[in-house]
């Protein structure tokens, strides 16, 4: 009569693999044994400080003495005070860091070169804050290691100019969302070896973008524009992205501009704004022909929009944003006949509309509602006809108090997560089980109407389940969006 | 249709289609590698598995005989437990204790699959738990000299799993 003691390490660390970092980090605290193995498959690698000001003397000793070795760091403080710790910090887990993020208002050059110094594996630094070398007449050191940076606070943009190419020559990758004006000279200087870039064009910036040049080995792509001045204006420079397999593209598009992008064999993801677009521009996506995920943004309000195109490859569709009408989720599992991850965050999607897409789109495993202001209780009736889904998501739903006790069963129904909502109540999760008996994770998120104690009730309740209340949703539960910074 | 004989530490013969018995790695070897020959009608020795455990192990590998090849996992993908068939977790609704002795056999008898649910199965039984109730959960002593859990707490609180 084996206990779970008598299981091999090898066995406990597979058990440990299933979990995600928040169930980590408390196996460690369960047994030696348990805490040794904890981490062990995957070592923690990231450390994030987020309030180095506030860090205790106690929880510095304990950091300063801990024998891990982090590849990633985040270092985020804003008392000038707190520098000589984060140069401790450096000190100590420099020499095997990767990855640097450093959070504050002003970064000047001696310290961001002192911090670098220290840090000679690193390949990727995000600032998120000034870059200054005002006052300072050092000599500026190279770094031709480091492959990505990132820019992503407002200001002192005219400095990067010139220090930027000089600090890093190398980067393949660069985000200058908060470079402002800087970012086309830095773009311009690095396009010939990008491959990953994320940019926010404002103004006249589109029109100089869409004049640059040599983007052949660029891959990911994140590009907005808030609004384009020209309705016929079609962007250029991206007949020469024949290299692009993931694509964030959140600006008015025009027909030329998408058929620009359709030609880009390789493309995977795409993320693209389909605001006043016509229907007539949209079918050459169909052309796209190794297209797994596509995320549309905007309105749509033309009839017939999705009508006659199919995009076969496409496992994963999200509306991110969409106000449209049912004639849209009428044609949505023609469009998409393969779809197994559905994401709908739309403000107008009804009843009507959620009674199309659960009887035509049989292959969901996993579907996702958020805003859906207008479903009503009665309409979660529906699921009843999406006998495989494994996975359902809440988030912003108005689902009353004892709406739960109708729903169908949903046998398959495994996870469930319901959030963002002062509609959720301690009655209403208490039903939670009568509805979904098969459950094996339920996730509790931002119901401020929730207490502990009805958490832990629940718990008692769902033996078979895990039950967790979350104050905010784990980034890794957002399975979508690999174009979002995925370098 | 071949069979071959199995005989478990209490000394019970089985007689298995070959096929099943396949599912386990351990016994594939035995076969294929070692070269025994079940035709000669002796029965292949588990002595790690009791007749019991075996006689459920034998219920799993008949109904998952004709299962295809699992797709080969990303390694740094989050892993799903939330993907078990009603099958298998009809099937893995016992008491604990036959539950680490089936996945004790399972290991020994080397079948990936049947491992991989239960420990699915267990993880399922940690998640969202706090470690109090994990330890009473499953009858886990508390090793740690004082003091020393807060310890643990405070140095993992600051980790982060990259999330990009």
């Amino acid at each position: 009569m084996a206990k779970i003691r008598d299981l091999p390490e090898e066995v406990l660390l597979l058990i440990f693999s299933f979990l995600k970092l928040r169930d980590r980090k408390i196996v460690a605290r369960v047994s030696r044994l348990w805490n040794r193995l904890a981490f062990s498959d995957r070592p923690m690698r990231s450390i994030s400080l987020h309030a180095v000001d506030y860090l205790n003397a106690k929880e510095r000793k304990i950091l300063l003495k801990s024998s891990r070795c982090y590849r990633n760091l985040t270092l985020e403080w804003t008392e000038a005070s707190s520098e000589a710790f984060c140069v401790q910090v450096l000190d100590k887990f420099g020499s095997e860091l990767t990855s640097l993020r450093l959070s504050t208002y002003v970064i000047t050059l001696p310290l961001l070169v002192r911090f670098l110094l220290k840090t000679h594996k690193l390949r990727e630094l995000i600032i998120e804050g000034s870059l200054c070398s005002e006052e300072c007449d050092m000599v500026v050191p190279e770094f031709g290691d480091l492959r990505s940076l990132e820019l992503t606070q407002r200001g002192y943009e005219s400095e990067l100019r010139e220090l930027v190419p000089t600090l890093f020559p190398n980067l393949t990758s660069l985000d200058v969302v908060g470079a402002e004006n800087a970012s086309l000279d830095l773009i311009r200087f690095y396009s010939k070896q990008l491959k990953c870039l994320h940019v926010l064009l404002e103004g006249s910036q589109l029109q100089k973008f869409s004049e640059l040049e040599n983007f052949e080995n660029l891959q990911q792509l994140n590009v907005h524009w808030p609004q384009i001045i020209d309705p016929k204006y079609s962007v250029a420079c991206f007949q020469q992205m024949k290299n692009v397999k993931s694509a964030s593209i959140s600006g008015p598009v025009n027909e030329d501009t998408l058929l620009s992008i359709s030609k880009w064999s390789q493309l995977t993801h795409l993320c693209i704004n389909v605001q006043l677009m016509k229907a007539s521009t949209f079918k050459s996506v169909a052309d796209i022909k190794n297209l797994k995920s596509l995320k549309l943004q905007g309105s749509v309000r033309e009839k017939c929009f999705l009508k006659d195109v199919r995009l076969l490859g496409v496992r994963k569709l999200i509306l991110d944003g969409v106000s449209t009408t049912n004639d849209f989720y009428d044609h949505l599992a023609s469009f998409v006949p393969h779809v197994t991850f559905l994401k709908i965050y739309d403000h107008t999607f009804e009843n009507a509309s959620l009674m199309l897409i659960t009887k035509s789109m049989v292959n969901l495993q996993t579907l996702s509602l958020e805003y859906c202001y207008q479903v009503k209780d009665n309409g979660f009736q529906f699921l009843n006809y999406l006998s495989g889904l494994i996975e359902l998501r809440c988030w912003s739903v108005p689902i009353s108090e004892n709406a739960f006790l109708r729903f169908p069963k949903c046998p398959n129904l495994r996870t469930f997560a319901v959030g963002g909502s002062g509609w959720i109540t301690n009655k209403s999760v208490l039903d939670i089980p009568k509805a979904f008996p098969n459950l094996t994770e339920l996730n509790v998120i931002d119901c401020f109407k929730v207490d502990e104690d009805t958490i832990y009730e629940l718990r008692e309740r769902m033996r078979k389940c895990a039950v967790v209340k979350l104050e905010k949703l784990e980034p890794d539960r957002e399975a979508e969006a690999p174009w979002a910074k995925s370098w | 249709m071949s069979t071959i004989k199995l005989e478990t530490s209490d000394g019970v013969k089985f007689t298995v289609k070959t096929q099943v018995a396949k599912c386990s790695g351990t016994i594939r070897t035995m076969l294929e590698d070692i070269g025994i020959n079940p035709q000669d009608g002796e029965a292949i020795p588990l002595s790690n598995v009791h007749s019991t455990i075996l006689q459920k192990i034998l219920v799993w590998a008949e109904h998952h005989v004709d299962d295809p090849e699992p797709p080969r996992e990303d390694a740094d993908a989050a892993k799903r437990t939330d993907d078990i068939c009603s099958w298998d977790e009809d099937f893995l609704k016992v008491d604990q204790r036959t539950l680490f002795d089936v996945m004790l056999a399972a290991n020994y008898l080397d079948m990936k699959q049947l491992i991989a649910v239960c420990c699915k199965t267990v993880a399922n039984m940690i998640k969202g738990k706090t470690a109090d109730q994990i330890r009473r959960t499953f009858n886990i002593e508390n090793d740690f000299p004082p003091g020393e859990e807060d310890k643990i707490r405070l140095r993992n609180q600051f980790c982060e799993e990259r999330s990009r």
